[in-house]
């Protein structure tokens, strides 16, 4: 036989990729309880408890992580990193978990799926996105954008009884599919140009000249392209309303945060990591995305009268905020996983809110129907205006702050006009957030209905608020983890 | 650097070629000559009964998805196969750990299948 070849497996790669198993394994583990039991009750009870178990052990693992230094470490071959920024992203991804399990339960019931099956679906997309904040090849980066898209394409279409659903499932899945066909496309090119896939070598090519080949920059284009779509940002939005709406409330919670949270994992860490020297070459595409997707979402956002609509649309809108971040130094960076990371927690929130309000089978749509909720329902009125300020921009809140930093990086870094259409384009957003505020608190009429909200989910919707406004009263320690993780990043 | 894609343009124009040469010369060479008997359905053939755009059971996909998934199941496990040996000559037995990691995945799920009678050919709906 040939010679001994030797497993590229160090001894702690596999605590680095334990949120990875973890969750995989919670999927597989939710299969085996509906097989397991009959009773719908007993399935129930154990979905929960193995999701949650899932979700502890992923944070768990991900803190077990040896940082060392706060260098980059490469792992299985090469493949992946774990590093600060894996480990900042992980726990975003598995307190994201945690909150769907407990916060989406109604609506997954109320949508007539079965928790199992959704859980275990979204299970194998969690394990997608984990994968996307460690992708250090572009192999790896399109495994972890297809891992987490699939089961949602699934998950899109499982209202079957409805009209938009069956929209929305079959526009999310042809526009996906056409997106990662762009993304393997632009992979195929970079590849053509430096005749390498792995981050650390291609960021070596393009800095030495790389990146005047016009392979290189043909195919930073088209990834840039695809990974757009995966977080909806102009022009490549389009499907971002449809889809948000027709799907079930409890499958667009998960799109509007971790979907979109992964997407720019993957985007900041490939163009902040190996592609910074080519990032001034494409900057002008990067512009037009980040200023139309602020102008286009926003207004968009203006016109709807639908909630989840006018979320899709403030997503589209926020996910130019976040890319705007990247045009600046790391200091830009840093404010763009910032902002990441607070708007994932208040979008998580908002969406929490919605799906307990609905009555029967009927969720509440409008905005006109959550009138006089806070008549009501005081409390959780409260909780959801928190989260709307914050994701307007208010100042006590986290919004305000990671809008701070991102707009304090651009006109740093000279996009001053950016900066200005930036400030601009909130002030509209303050517009529609509001209307969902003054319907809640200052209209009389209407009868929102709350679905009940278990001890739990009230611990989770007030840890979620209570962060919020930490992020926005002392943004200090997490600002300086933010700057060490992205340190790791070049 | 360019040049180098010189042999794919000579392929694409050879391949053209090939094609376009495959349908123009039988052209001029054959006998022009059709009869109504030419467009009857041939030897085995029979006549088609109604449009081809039927609705198929779903049952076909359902296989269909699953050989595939094991097929792939079994490309994947070949490299692994061949290199064993000698992967198992330094690491120990992580590598089949690894595999049966794999493989347990995937069964989890065609067991579930099985369970939820996916797989049954004749299927009371449920």
């Amino acid at each position: 036989m040939g010679t001994p070849i030797p497993l590229p497996i160090m001894p702690g790669d596999l605590t680095a990729i334990g949120p990875l198993l973890a969750v995989v394994i919670a999927a597989a583990g939710f299969l085996a309880v509906d097989m397991a039991f009959t009773r719908e009750e007993l399935k129930n009870r154990w979905t929960f408890i193995i999701g949650i178990i899932g979700a502890a052990l992923a944070a768990v693992t991900a803190l077990m992580l040896d940082i060392g230094t706060g260098e980059s470490r490469l792992i299985l071959g090469e493949a992946l990193y774990a590093d600060l920024y894996t480990v900042f992203f992980d726990l975003l991804f598995a307190l994201l978990m945690g909150a769907s399990l407990v916060l989406s339960w109604t609506a997954v019931e109320r949508a007539r799926m079965k928790p199992v099956e959704f859980y275990s679906l979204a299970a194998f997309s969690f394990a997608g996105m984990f994968l996307t904040s460690r992708a250090a090849d572009l192999l790896s980066l399109f495994l972890a954008i297809e891992l987490l898209s699939m089961p949602l394409y699934v998950l899109a279409g499982f209202a079957t009884t409805s009209k938009t659903g069956r929209e929305a499932a079959l526009k999310y899945f042809v526009l996906g599919s056409v997106a990662s066909a762009i993304l393997l496309f632009g992979i195929a090119l970079m590849y053509g140009g430096t005749g390498s896939i792995d981050y650390v070598e291609l960021g070596a090519q393009v800095s030495s000249g790389g990146r005047d080949s016009p392979l290189v920059l043909a195919g930073l284009a088209l990834i840039l392209a695809g990974l757009a779509f995966k977080v909806g940002a102009v022009p490549f939005h389009m499907w971002t309303p449809d889809v948000y709406e027709g799907s079930p409330t409890a499958v667009t919670a998960l799109m509007a945060t971790g979907v979109k949270a992964a997407g720019l994992a993957a985007a900041i860490r490939f163009l902040a990591g190996p592609m910074a020297a080519a990032l001034s070459y494409v900057s002008v595409m990067l512009w037009w995305i980040v200023a139309l997707s602020m102008v286009v979402g926003n207004a968009g956002a203006m016109l709807q009268s639908n909630v989840k609509r006018l979320l899709a649309y403030s997503s589209i809108a926020h996910a130019g905020y976040i890319l705007m971040g990247l045009l600046g130094d790391s200091l830009g960076t840093a404010a763009a996983v910032y902002y990441t990371a607070v708007y994932v927690l208040s979008v998580a929130g908002a969406f929490g809110v919605v799906q307990y309000f609905g009555d029967g089978d009927r969720e509440l749509e409008t905005v006109d129907d959550f009138n006089g909720a806070a008549k009501r329902h005081p409390w959780i009125s409260l909780l959801f205006t928190i989260f709307l300020l914050s994701l307007a921009g208010i100042p006590p809140t986290g919004g305000f702050v990671a809008k701070f930093f991102v707009f304090g990086s651009a006109i740093q870094t000279g996009h001053i006009g950016l900066a200005l259409l930036g400030v601009l384009t909130s002030v509209i957003g303050i517009y529609y957030y509001l209307r969902l505020v003054i319907a809640m608190w200052m209209k009389d009429e209407g009868r929102p209905v709350l679905a009940e909200l278990s001890p739990t989910s009230w611990v989770v919707l007030g840890l979620l608020a209570a962060s919020v406004l930490a992020l926005g009263c002392m943004p200090g320690w997490l600002w300086l983890i933010v700057q060490s993780a992205v340190v790791s990043l070049v | 650097m360019l040049f180098d894609y010189l042999s794919v343009v000579v392929l694409l124009v050879l391949g053209l070629a090939n094609i376009f040469g495959m349908m123009v010369l039988p052209k001029l060479l054959r006998p022009h000559n059709p009869t109504a008997q030419k467009l009857v359905a041939y030897e085995c053939g029979e006549n088609p009964i109604g449009t081809s755009w039927l609705q198929y059971n779903v049952r076909f996909f359902v296989v269909a998805l699953v050989f595939i998934i094991f097929d792939m199941e079994i490309v994947f496990m070949f490299p692994w196969a061949v290199v064993f040996k000698e992967v198992y000559a330094t690491s120990g037995p992580l590598p089949l750990i690894e595999m049966a990691f794999f493989i347990a995945v995937l069964a989890v799920g065609l067991i579930y299948l099985w369970v939820e009678g996916l797989l049954d050919w004749i299927r009371t709906i449920r």
